[in-house]
C-alpha cells in the first residue's frame, strides 16, 4: 500500500505547511523540498523497474540503445526542471521558476540538435542546390 | 517488403515507448519540447530503411542514429575478449610465480645449513598468498676421531630439532622482511629430517 503511505504524508506535509507557511515560510520551503525529496527516493526503485523493462523491450526490438537513452535523458532533464520551478513557485519566485524552465528547455534543445542537424545534413545531401 | 517491416516495427515499437513514457511527463511548459525530440526518433525510424533502400551507397550521417550492433556478434566478442584477458592473466600470475619462486629460493640458500630448497608459492593477485618451502639438509660429516665437521662428503646427517627450529626462524624471519609476509603463511618442510 504504497499510495496510502505517500497519500498520508502529502497530507500531515500540506497540514505542516499550511501552519509553518505563516509563521515561517523559510521552514516551509524546506519542508516542501524534503518532502519532495522523499517522494522522489520512494519512487526510486519502482522507476528503476521500469527502465529495465523499457530497456529490456527495446534490446529485443533491435532498436539502438540510444533512442532511449536519449529519451530519458530528456524526460529526466523536464522532470528535474519541473519539480525544482514548482518548488520555486511556492515559495513565490516565479521568476527564478521561469528561468529554471527556460534552461530545461535549452538543454533539451540541446539533446534533440544532433539527430536535427542528422536529418537536415540527410535531405540536403538528397536534394542538392 | 523487408523495408516497409522495418519500418513498421521501429515505428510502432518506438511510438508505444514514447507514449509510455509521456504519460511519465510533468504537464507544464517543457511538454512541447519532449515530444519534438520524439518526433524526431520517430523521423528517423521513417527515414533511415527508406533512405538504406533508395541510396545504397550513400552514407547519410542518419544512419548512425539508427545503427544497431547485432547483439550475438557482440556478445561472442566480449566472451573472445574475456578469454583474452583471463589467458594474459594466468601467464602472467604463472611468470610472476616463476620469478618469485627462484628469487626466494636465491635468498633462502643464503641460510646456513641448507643444501638446496624448493620453494612453492601461492600467489594471488599479484600478492603471495602462502610461501612453502621443503628444505634440503647440508651435505655434513662428523668426524669420530677429532669431532670436526666436514662439509660436502658423502655422509648425510639429519637436522637436530634445535638446528630445525634455527633454520626455521632465519627463513621466517628474512621472508618476512623481504616480503612483509606474516609466519603464519609460511610452512617450511625439513625433508629427511627427524
Amino acid at each position: 500500500m504504497d499510495i496510502a503511505q505517500i497519500v498520508g504524508l502529502a497530507l500531515v506535509t500540506t497540514i505542516m505547511l499550511l501552519i509553518l507557511r505563516q509563521d515561517k515560510p523559510v521552514m516551509a520551503v524546506i519542508l516542501s523540498i524534503v518532502f519532495s525529496i522523499i517522494i522522489f527516493t520512494f519512487l526510486m526503485g519502482k522507476m528503476t523497474s521500469i527502465l529495465s523493462v523499457m530497456s529490456d523491450l527495446t534490446r529485443r526490438a533491435g532498436i539502438n540503445y540510444f533512442f532511449l537513452s536519449t529519451l530519458l535523458k530528456i524526460l529526466g532533464v523536464a522532470y528535474l526542471a519541473e519539480f525544482a520551478a514548482a518548488i520555486c513557485q511556492d515559495a513565490g519566485e516565479q521568476a527564478v521558476a521561469k528561468k529554471v524552465e527556460f534552461a530545461a528547455k535549452i538543454i533539451i534543445a540541446v539533446l534533440a540538435l544532433p539527430i536535427m542537424i542528422a536529418i537536415l545534413e540527410s535531405l540536403m545531401e538528397l536534394m542538392p542546390v | 517488403m523487408s523495408v516497409l517491416a522495418e519500418i513498421v516495427r521501429n515505428v510502432l515499437v518506438i511510438i508505444i515507448m514514447a507514449s509510455f513514457l509521456e504519460l511519465l511527463l510533468p504537464v507544464g511548459t517543457i511538454r512541447p519540447f519532449v515530444r519534438f525530440a520524439i518526433g524526431l526518433f520517430v523521423l528517423i525510424a521513417v527515414l533511415n530503411p527508406v533512405l538504406g533502400y533508395l541510396f545504397h551507397d550513400s552514407n547519410f550521417q542518419v544512419n548512425w542514429w539508427d545503427y544497431q550492433i547485432d547483439e550475438d556478434i557482440g556478445d561472442s566478442i566480449v566472451a573472445e575478449g574475456r578469454q583474452i584477458n583471463e589467458r594474459m592473466v594466468k601467464q602472467n600470475q604463472q611468470m610472476l610465480k616463476e620469478k618469485m619462486e627462484g628469487q626466494i629460493n636465491a635468498v633462502i640458500l643464503l641460510v646456513p645449513g641448507i643444501e638446496d630448497v624448493h620453494t612453492e608459492a601461492e600467489i594471488n593477485d599479484g600478492n603471495i598468498d602462502r610461501l612453502t618451502f621443503t628444505i634440503y639438509p647440508e651435505k655434513i660429516e662428523i668426524s669420530e676421531d677429532t669431532g670436526e665437521t666436514n662439509v660436502f662428503t658423502s655422509e648425510t646427517e639429519e637436522y637436530s630439532s634445535e638446528m630445525k627450529q634455527q633454520i626455521e626462524k632465519k627463513i621466517i624471519n628474512v621472508v618476512s622482511n623481504m616480503y612483509g609476509l606474516g609466519g603464519e603463511k609460511i610452512e617450511i618442510n625439513f625433508e629427511g629430517g627427524r
